[in-house]
């Protein structure tokens, strides 16, 4: 063979074009690479369809039915019914948008407070550290629940975005000061240096540069506060120190414990348990969703090529 | 041009409530680069070498001395002056997995730049395009490849020149070179330091280049100096080939010695000796000459007044003994 025949034979060499992926492809992947993540996953997506268009599904004056005063499980009422024989279905669909919008709120409150105090804390040192860490350690060391409990005596929580924005309000210091922890850390890392070096300016460096960075962890805790507010909210509803604008878990549990009685008669117990049972079933699909949430936000994770 | 006169740092460390110990970094380092120039930096871990560069770039403050860029004294400018005329000046990090954001792909990286340089030319987003395949291609990449890629998918020497391009987007006229090839696997040692090479002759760009290792400083090309350092201080200057083929100072002699030799090709210079003590950072300052301590050849009367930096034919050196040795590597 000569040597022109050879040359003949050999592909010339193309690098393969390299278009890298979308972040939402990548997320979906990253969902569906396991079975408990897809499980919790359409779990949120249960609930956050049910704070949408719940309210809808039901007449705004929910029905009663006076013979079936807690009724047990059946077709016609899956939850059984409560004192004045509504179902507990209707009741948990149309309760679950004021507590899960609430506590998206206060998720979304803690942590854009806390991301960005954390943030210029961690990034600027010097007296703007001091100054926002002393008030972090001020909020830290109020007790969140007790304050909620006297705030809730001169404040109207009517909307949930009041009770979000206080939620958040109270719970903002262990995120504030876990993400200066990473900014400290991540500050003195060579491409922030670089990044000076090159002129980029502060705001660019801490959002776009140091924010992907701790992201995976903002998500997580975006998704864990979420669990927490729910449980703060709900908390004060039972103990009743919350006037009861709207039909909500909170109330349920507040009326089955204390005006229906039921923990000494088992005839309630449904209409105890099944605020408990959405309470529950959301906490576990956000702890089986919160596996992918690294995986998401983290490029090094996604080994998608 | 960058001039440098009499850079002097000294890092205070706190021992103590009372009590602080001082290190003095660099002392009395003078040196210029001309546009297009290239010097070296050599000496062991600790010697400052870092220190100086980091100056240079804005990243510390010098104690005392200045730094001159194409005439102005970068200390007496104002804030927003001094940051334009240090963008000039562009630090290549010793540790390329360090440099790079792990959550941007090259594409965002050298945009984020090229937007800003793109604003002050008044150019459109097709020049940033054009621009990122441009320098992508100068430092040896294929744009298609590696634009949407992140940091983690590319090896060390990738990385590396990904550092370079992205140092090049706001067209400086220093580089500075910190150890740029001791992380990379060694393969691929040569052609960075060929790339550096082809901006200095294609380019005009200078560079400072930092390093423990003479042999690589040999390949930036001719006419470079070297400057030997030893605690901070200058020991010995001059043409990079020349101190390679006549070390007058001991510290020289002794960096050399340790260069490894391909044996069976290369046999030791017959003068070749091993320092035996390590490098000690003393906050004591001694009197006499600094290496006086650990020099085989060190006579009394070394430690009693230091010596100063002595030009002596076409190079300086700052040794009251100086002794041409023949340490380097021969051909059999």
């Amino acid at each position: 063979m000569t040597t022109t025949e050879t040359a003949k034979t050999v592909k010339a060499f193309k690098p393969n074009i390299y278009q890298g992926h979308s972040f939402w492809r990548a997320a979906w992947r990253a969902i569906t690479r396991k079975v408990s993540r897809v499980i919790g996953f359409l779990i949120i997506v249960m609930f956050t369809l049910m704070a949408i268009v719940g309210p809808y599904l039901y007449p705004k004056e929910l029905p009663i039915d006076p013979n079936n005063i807690y009724a047990p499980l059946s077709w016609k009422y899956p939850l059984g019914t409560d004192f004045e024989g509504t179902s507990n279905l209707a009741l948990i669909i149309t309760g679950a948008r004021y507590v899960l919008l609430a506590a998206a709120l206060g998720a979304l409150f803690t942590v854009i407070f806390g991301t960005v105090l954390g943030l210029i804390a961690g990034y600027f040192i010097g007296w703007s550290d001091s100054v926002i860490m002393r008030i972090t350690d001020f909020f830290l060391t109020v007790p969140s629940f007790p304050l909620l409990v006297v705030l809730s005596t001169v404040w109207n929580f009517g909307h949930p975005l009041a009770m979000g924005f206080i939620l958040g309000i109270t719970s903002w210091g262990g995120m504030a000061r876990a993400v200066r922890s990473q900014t400290l850390s991540l500050r003195e890392r060579g491409f922030i240096e670089a990044a000076r070096g090159l002129g980029l300016s502060p705001f660019y460096i801490l959002f776009r540069e140091i924010l992907p960075n701790v992201s995976s962890y903002i998500g997580m805790n975006l998704l864990t506060s979420i669990t927490g507010c729910i449980y703060a909210e709900v908390g004060l509803f039972f103990l009743g120190v919350v006037p009861f604008h709207v039909n909500n878990w909170g109330v349920m549990l507040n009326m089955a414990v204390f005006s229906a009685g039921a923990m000494s008669s088992p005839d309630a117990l449904p209409y105890l348990l099944s605020p408990l049972l959405a309470l529950l079933l959301l906490t576990l699909g956000i702890v089986l969703f919160l596996d992918a949430v690294d995986e998401i936000f983290n490029p090094r994770l996604r080994e998608d090529i | 041009m960058i001039e440098i006169k009499n850079l002097e740092k000294t890092f205070y460390i706190k021992a103590s409530f009372s009590n602080r110990k001082t290190v003095q970094a660099v002392r009395h380092v003078s040196f210029s680069i001309p546009s297009g120039g290239a010097i070296s930096l050599i000496g062991e871990s600790g010697c400052g070498k870092t220190t100086i560069g980091r100056m240079l770039c804005g990243m510390e403050t010098p104690t005392s001395g200045s730094i001159i860029i194409d005439g102005q004294d970068l200390s007496t400018l104002k804030r927003k002056e001094r940051n334009r005329l240090l963008q000039k000046i562009q630090l290549i990090h010793q540790d390329p997995y360090q440099a790079l954001n792990p959550t941007h792909t090259i594409q965002q990286m050298l945009a984020a730049t090229l937007k800003k340089m793109a604003r002050q030319k008044k150019k459109g987003p097709e020049w940033v395009r054009q621009r990122m395949d441009e320098l992508l291609r100068l430092v040896g990449l294929d744009p298609e490849t590696i634009l949407f890629k992140y940091p983690h998918m590319l090896s060390g020497g990738q990385r590396q020149r990904v550092i370079i391009a992205r140092a090049l987007t706001v067209e400086p006229d220093l580089l500075i070179a910190d150890e740029v090839v001791s992380m990379i696997d060694v393969s691929l040692r040569l052609g960075i330091l060929k790339l550096l090479r082809d901006l200095r002759e294609n380019y005009n760009i200078s560079i400072l280049f930092i390093t423990h290792d003479i042999a690589s400083a040999r390949y930036l090309g001719s006419n470079t100096e070297l400057y030997v350092l030893y605690k901070g201080m200058i020991v010995e200057k001059g043409y990079t080939e020349q101190i390679i083929r006549q070390p007058h100072h001991p510290y020289t002699q002794a960096l050399l010695s340790a260069m490894p030799i391909l044996n069976g090709i290369e046999k030791p210079g017959k003068d070749r000796f091993v320092l035996t003590s390590q490098f000690k950072q003393s906050d004591t300052d001694p009197s006499g000459c600094l290496f006086a301590d650990r020099c085989p050849f060190s006579q009394p009367s070394c430690s009693e007044k230091r010596p100063e930096l002595v030009q002596d034919g076409d190079s300086y050196h700052a040794c009251f003994f100086p002794e041409v040795r023949n340490v380097a590597a021969e051909s059999v």
